[in-house]
């Protein structure tokens, strides 16, 4: 067979090349660097500058080899080059010898080393670099013991420029990492290298911050102790710390993480630590990048309003009691309510953080021990029919952005702030691959805009109706371009280009849709019209919805929200207000308060909550809905027990706990396999998480090959290997996608072709045109108002000020800039916002991030009308200045 | 931070702007001349023209500081009405640049810094002008003054008003 002959490292088609490195035959394709190649055969080559997700710059010259080449004038006898030449950017040849660690080499490393040292203060002592510093190791290994350096250094102002990162320059090196990083991945060249030879250096312009939700990654970038990370700063030497593979809480993209504790407190969360020449350690060439989000508020559990013990309430105290008495009580509990008004008077609400294990335990509890459908995990969408509709969604994803692919449509929404490392990856994919983005609807994500090859705007409302037409053109129907030409006001040539570009994908296809947008208002004609388009574009195309809720996808696989055809038998999150109000619910089990918190209308249902015979809660804190409990059950943090969580790609990921149980917190399984044991049944004798995950796995993917242990380390996730789909990687040798993936669990698609009638996918009402003012839409924001970010150490530098996107066409008419201040009036009530003019709104329309700075949408049950004014003050000027991460 | 939201250094130079990019394949190839165009109407390039020529170019404020810092020509400080670059590479120096700045200092009210009291005058002293032959040599804006002496610098600062 022809695939036999091709070489792992390479890919059918890809042309081989044989070179030799140190005295070993290697193969390698064309277009390669000396420096990828020796990395997938272990040789080692030093470098700064280069890193497998960034270009190639080429300047701190470390990565110098020899390299002789057969001379074709001399009988193709090897002769060397007359200069050694950069590892990193020389491509591979055939028959080319390189020697990484000839004599020469050597000169030259050391030479270079002497050269970056010239200037770099003897400070390891007091930074926070040393331990896992580059120059530190390169000093010992290829740098020589004594300095020849007599003049003095050269030194530099220290900038207090943002409030996450620290930048102390004289350590810098200029390998310009951080400033390639900011550039390529994070999309906006916020970072620079100022000033001219000897006295250049890195920084921000006007001091100001680099704020971007995935800035937190150039600390990790940075090969010395220029750029580090202020939370930590001067809280720990790094090897008096304990590692522990983990996953993130935060972000549904699935990032894995490692948690740095030492005595039970969290002190950092960075991209996984890898195994580099015998040391666990994260600076180098980490390819996973991961949001600030997930690398600075992971640290909530060390609140000081923890509350580590459970508590029951004594006449109107709510006092600590025993986990065992906790959990008898919520037992009796739930069982006197359940005796007196029947099983259909209890409910359940598990937060969309909680493991796999614990959602399936929970409706393990609610259906066989209880016996109700009462149990539910969506908590954040507006509407009953928007989380009907979310739960259809999940039910047909079948997308992997591992897989690669030909085109990939997005729809309406805000990725990078909902999902921040997918959307990453996405923007990746589209970079390096040149494949098209096709943006569509009435918000497009402005971190991926650059990188769209077509991007399309249309009424809010009206993208369903967009959907269904583009599916009966892509079926070869001409006739419904213009009518798309006027949904969209764009030329009729413009939609034919689209059509053509749709058709034509003869590979693997994309579409994306947010779940976020709106808060799920339009997604009742939203999802299955992309359902539809997807079913129209061919078997070729996958489908992937977003949200920002972690475990969503994995909730959902397990089954934890009402069953679709218990649809007026059961009471979901969204009804569970009314439900209590009128008396239907008389007991309610939530597991993490943030369920309450991030419903749309938790005043009412925090009122409601009064009105329970029986309220149970198992969080962290002592809060607002934990101190009107009966029962109060201490729940273990993210940091201290152990689960399962499945991603927006439906790939799994370990959450591990780092030193154990704090106080007497326990893990909520644990709780739900006491309540049903005392509840009388005698299908819970799990022993540990393992066990509930194995029962777990047999229902819902039977097929899935990985293990729970195994899922700790298998990935990696998030990483840069999206620039060669299915290629090979060249860090981790042992990846085998079978351990985390879940193509084959029958939770996924499901197959069934979706179809949509002319009265779903039509254009919902929205205020007549020449109002005066913008429609408002919204979504979530990973940076706004969340439950357990509210408790993070540093949570001021991390929660974003309120901020509206506004269309550069209404920009001019308003006169109104990036970084002018503005009034937005809602509801009669008016909330001071900073503008940021970009290509997402539709024209006419303003996007507001919902959550930030308090401002609340609940109860918006529409898009509306809202007044925008561009407030010229210089006082407001000045004093809007503050706005990180 | 800008003072206002409404008024640009640029304002009045937008059709000028885009007939130079227009020069170009690329819009920020234009950054330079639109550097220039804001150095010669204020004399000196402020930050907040920095971000303004940023928005108008499509390049990231980062970007056009890394360009103004990169060109020493491109003056970050305020400077005077005439700005006076004076010599001080080896001719100069030998033939008396150094007596000819403390001179010029004096005369023209520069006391600290590099800017007169009454504004009219900046000083800097500038690497090799291409004069040696009229060492000591300075100029005065873009025009070139040669074989300096006190007589002739006296000269040069009453004509400028």
């Amino acid at each position: 067979m022809a695939d036999q002959s091709v070489h792992p490292a390479l890919k059918p088609g890809d042309e081989e090349i044989k070179l030799v490195i140190n005295g070993k035959e290697v193969v390698g394709k064309k277009g390669e660097t000396i420096i990828s190649v020796a990395a997938r055969e272990d040789y080692y080559i030093p470098h700064y500058c280069w890193h497998p997700a960034l270009s190639v710059a080429g300047n701190c010259r470390l990565c110098l080899v020899e390299i002789h080449l057969p001379n074709p004038r001399n009988d193709n006898k090897l002769a060397p080059l007359p200069k050694p030449a950069i590892a990193c950017q020389t491509p591979i040849t055939e028959g080319m010898h390189v020697f990484t660690d000839s004599q020469l080499a050597k000169e030259c490393q050391e030479g270079m080393m002497e050269f970056l040292l010239v200037n770099h203060p003897l400070d390891c002592p007091i930074c926070d670099r040393g331990g896992e510093c580059m120059l530190q190791r390169y000093s010992m290994e290829y740098g020589t013991p004594h300095t020849r350096m007599r003049d003095p250094k050269r030194k530099y102002l220290k900038p207090e420029a943002d409030p996450l990162i620290d930048i102390e320059r004289n350590r810098c090196i200029m390998c310009t990492r951080c400033v390639r990083f900011c550039d390529e991945v994070a999309g906006e060249h916020v970072m620079g290298v100022f000033a001219r030879g000897s006295d250049n250096y890195i920084g921000t312009f006007g001091q100001g911050p680099v704020a971007n939700i995935l800035s937190g990654n150039v600390i990790d970038l940075c090969p010395v102790g220029c750029l580090t990370s202020k939370p930590f700063r001067f809280k720990a030497r790094v090897w008096e710390l304990l590692q522990t593979q983990s996953t993130s809480i935060w972000d549904a993209s699935g990032s894995k993480v490692t948690h740095w504790t030492r005595n039970g407190r969290l002190y950092r969360t960075t991209p996984p630590s890898r195994k580099y020449h015998g040391v666990y350690t994260v600076n180098e060439d980490t390819e996973e990048f991961i949001d600030n989000i997930t690398r600075f508020g992971s640290d909530f559990p060390s609140h000081e309003n923890r509350w580590d013990e459970s508590r029951v309430k004594f006449g109107e105290n709510l006092l600590p009691a025993a986990f065992t008495e906790a959990v008898r009580r919520v037992a009796t509990g739930l069982k006197k309510v359940a005796d007196e008004h029947g099983p259909d008077s209890l409910a359940i609400l598990v937060s969309p953080r909680s493991s796999m294990e614990e959602g399936y335990l929970a409706q393990k509890l609610a259906r066989d021990v209880i016996g109700t459908e009462n149990i539910d995990w969506r908590v954040s969408f507006q509407t009953a029919e928007a989380a009907e509709a979310a739960a259809q969604a999940f039910q047909h994803a079948n997308g992997d952005l591992e897989d690669g692919f030909d085109a990939v449509v997005v729809l309406n929404g805000d990725y990078l702030h909902s999902v921040p490392a997918f959307a990453m990856r996405l923007k990746e994919h589209a970079r390096l691959t040149g494949k098209p983005i096709v943006q569509i609807g009435h918000h497009h994500d402005a971190f991926l805009a650059p990188h769209s090859k077509y991007k399309f705007h249309c009424a809010p409302g009206s993208t369903a109706k967009a959907l269904q037409l583009l599916s009966k053109g892509v079926g070869g129907d001409t006739s419904v371009v213009s009518e798309l030409a006027k949904i969209f006001s764009t030329e009729s040539s413009r939609v034919e280009a689209l059509i053509t570009l749709l058709k034509g994908v003869e590979g693997r296809g994309l579409v994306l849709q947010s779940l976020e947008d709106l808060n799920g208002l339009l997604l009742p004609n939203e999802v299955p019209a992309a359902l539809a388009f997807v079913g129209a574009l061919g078997g070729g195309w996958k489908y992937i919805p977003t949200l920002r809720d972690r475990n969503a996808f994995g909730l959902h696989a397990v089954g934890a929200q009402p069953k679709a055809d218990a649809e007026g038998k059961s009471v979901n999150a969204r009804q569970l207000a009314d439900a209590i109000e009128d008396g239907t619910i008389k007991g309610l089990l939530v597991l993490g308060a943030d369920a309450l918190h991030h419903s749309p209308d938790r005043e009412r249902l925090l009122a409601s909550l009064g009105k329970l015979d029986f309220y149970a809660v198992s969080d962290l804190f002592d809060s607002d809905y934990t101190r009107i409990a009966d029962v109060y059950l201490a729940a273990a943090s993210h940091l201290e027990k152990d689960g399962t969580f499945c991603d927006v790609e439906g790939n799994l990921a370990r959450l591990a706990s780092t030193e154990g149980l704090v106080g007497g917190a326990r893990p909520e399984w644990e709780m739900l396999t006491g309540i049903a044991t005392i509840m009388g049944s005698d299908n819970f004798a799990y022993e540990t998480v393992e066990d509930v995950f194995k029962e777990m796995m047999s229902v819902i993917a039977p097929d899935f090959k990985g293990t729970f242990k195994k899922l700790l380390l298998a990935g990696p996730r998030n990483d840069n290997s999206i620039k060669d789909p299915g290629g090979a990687r060249t860090h981790t040798k042992d990846y085998n996608p079978g351990d985390y993936r879940t193509d084959g669990a029958h939770f996924r698609w499901t197959g069934e072709p979706v179809a949509i009638d002319d009265q779903t996918a039509a254009p919902r009402s929205v205020p007549e045109s020449g109002f005066d003012g913008f429609l408002l839409t919204w979504g979530e924001h990973v940076q706004g108002d969340d439950y357990h970010l509210n408790h993070a150490s540093i949570v001021e530098l991390l929660q974003k000020a309120p901020y509206v996107e506004l269309n550069p066409v209404d920009a001019v008419k308003l006169g109104a800039e990036t970084g002018d201040r503005g009034t937005l009036d809602i509801n009669g009530e008016s909330y001071e916002v900073e503008l940021k003019v970009c290509e997402g709104p539709a024209p006419g329309v303003v996007y507001l991030p919902a959550g930030l700075g308090g401002i609340k949408l609940s109860g918006l049950t529409d898009t509306q009308a809202v007044k925008l004014e561009v407030v010229k003050s210089n006082a407001l000027a000045e004093a809007g200045a503050g706005n990180t991460a | 931070m800008r003072e206002s939201n409404a008024v640009g250094y640029l304002d009045d130079k937008h059709e000028e702007i885009e007939a130079l990019c227009a020069k170009y394949p690329s819009r920020r190839s234009a950054l330079l001349p639109v550097l220039w165009m804001v150095q010669n109407k204020l004399g000196w390039v402020p930050q907040d023209a920095m971000k303004e020529v940023g928005d108008i170019i499509g390049v990231t404020a980062a970007e056009v500081y890394e360009v103004v810092s990169f060109y020493t020509m491109f003056q970050q400080k305020p400077t005077g009405k005439y700005h006076l670059g004076v010599c001080h590479t080896l001719a100069c120096a030998i033939c008396g640049a150094f007596e000819a700045i403390d001179y010029i200092k004096e005369k023209a009210g520069i006391n600290h810094g590099r800017i007169s009291d009454d504004g009219r005058f900046s000083i800097e002293e500038l690497e090799c002008i291409g004069a040696c032959a009229e060492a000591p040599a300075m100029l005065v804006g873009e025009t070139l003054h040669g074989n300096l002496t006190p007589a002739s610098i006296d000269k040069i600062l009453a004509s400028c008003k």
